[in-house]
């Protein structure tokens, strides 16, 4: 099982690790590829003060297929992409990633799991992740 | 022999490379967006080649492939867009448009080629013309 530390709680300590990112992501240039994520499925994540937007990439996985779920602030995605339908013969190229997976996203806030909602369209899943009511900063009244 | 190669692939870009692509050249494109390779699985049996491309945010209506000759091109225009209201703040992909080419050999029944997407998933069935047998009489 995978688990991704999007926000590590340490400090970043960048130099060596990014630096065989970026020789990482040139050689993937390279060969064409698209997305620099290690990971299957990729992932975005929008956010703002009021909680976060994940959109996974999810082409042909059907959406009802992939499992969610969400504690604290931690979001897993579980699912699995069919691999090769043997009918259709001898493959002669294989960039697709197939399998199961599993992701697991921390976010930099609690989710309020009540109010979780997921879309999906052309392969494409969105998911709204409201940020828990208790989490959010309040502000102060100075009083005198 | 059938075959279906991949003949040019358009220059990609990763998250960690900002530079945008140039777009493909047409009047219809209003604003620049990078152009991808998308990733493929091609399989064969005695019928047919399929192809299958993962086009992520790309339905059916933006799906162009043209036959050129032998020249089997690709693109797809994806209409996603990024959500309002909130800033990215993690990317593992970017949003583009997907462009790829291949060669298509001989045997290859032009006229019978299909295709379908669904799920951002491109299905392109290249089914194989049956040999081309003929007797030739040998006169005297």
């Amino acid at each position: 099982m995978f688990r991704n530390w999007m926000f590590p709680r340490t400090t970043r300590q960048p130099s060596l690790f990014s630096e065989m990112d970026r020789i990482y992501n040139e050689v993937e240039n390279l060969v064409g590829k698209r997305s620099t994520a290690r990971e299957f499925p990729p992932v975005a994540v929008w956010a703002n003060g009021e909680g976060a937007v994940v959109i996974v990439e999810i082409p042909g996985i059907v959406p009802g297929e992939v499992d969610l779920s969400v504690a604290g602030n931690l979001l897993t995605l579980r699912g699995e992409r069919k691999s090769r339908d043997k009918t259709l013969g001898a493959q002669s190229r294989l960039e697709r990633t197939s399998g199961a997976f599993s992701r697991t996203l921390e976010l930099p806030f609690q989710i309020e799991a009540g109010k979780v909602a997921a879309r999906s369209e052309n392969g494409l899943l969105a998911i709204s992740l409201p940020r828990a009511e208790a989490d959010k900063p309040h502000r102060i009244a100075i009083q005198g | 022999m059938s075959e279906i190669l991949d003949v040019a692939k358009p220059e990609s870009h990763s998250v960690s490379d900002k530079k945008p692509s140039p777009a493909p050249q047409g009047p219809e494109r209003m604003a620049t967006r990078a152009v991808y390779s998308p990733a493929i699985d091609i399989y064969e049996n005695a019928q047919a080649i399929t192809l299958l491309a993962d086009l992520p945010g790309v339905d059916r209506s933006d799906v162009d492939i043209t036959l050129e000759k032998s020249i089997l091109t690709l693109r797809a225009h994806g209409k996603a867009k990024p959500p309002e209201g909130v800033s990215l703040i993690y990317a593992e992909y970017e949003l583009g448009d997907f462009e790829r080419s291949f060669l298509v050999s001989d045997d290859i029944d032009r006229d019978a080629i299909t295709a379908s997407v669904k799920n951002g998933l491109l299905t392109l069935t290249l089914p194989k013309r049956a040999p081309d047998k003929r007797s030739i009489t040998i006169s005297d």
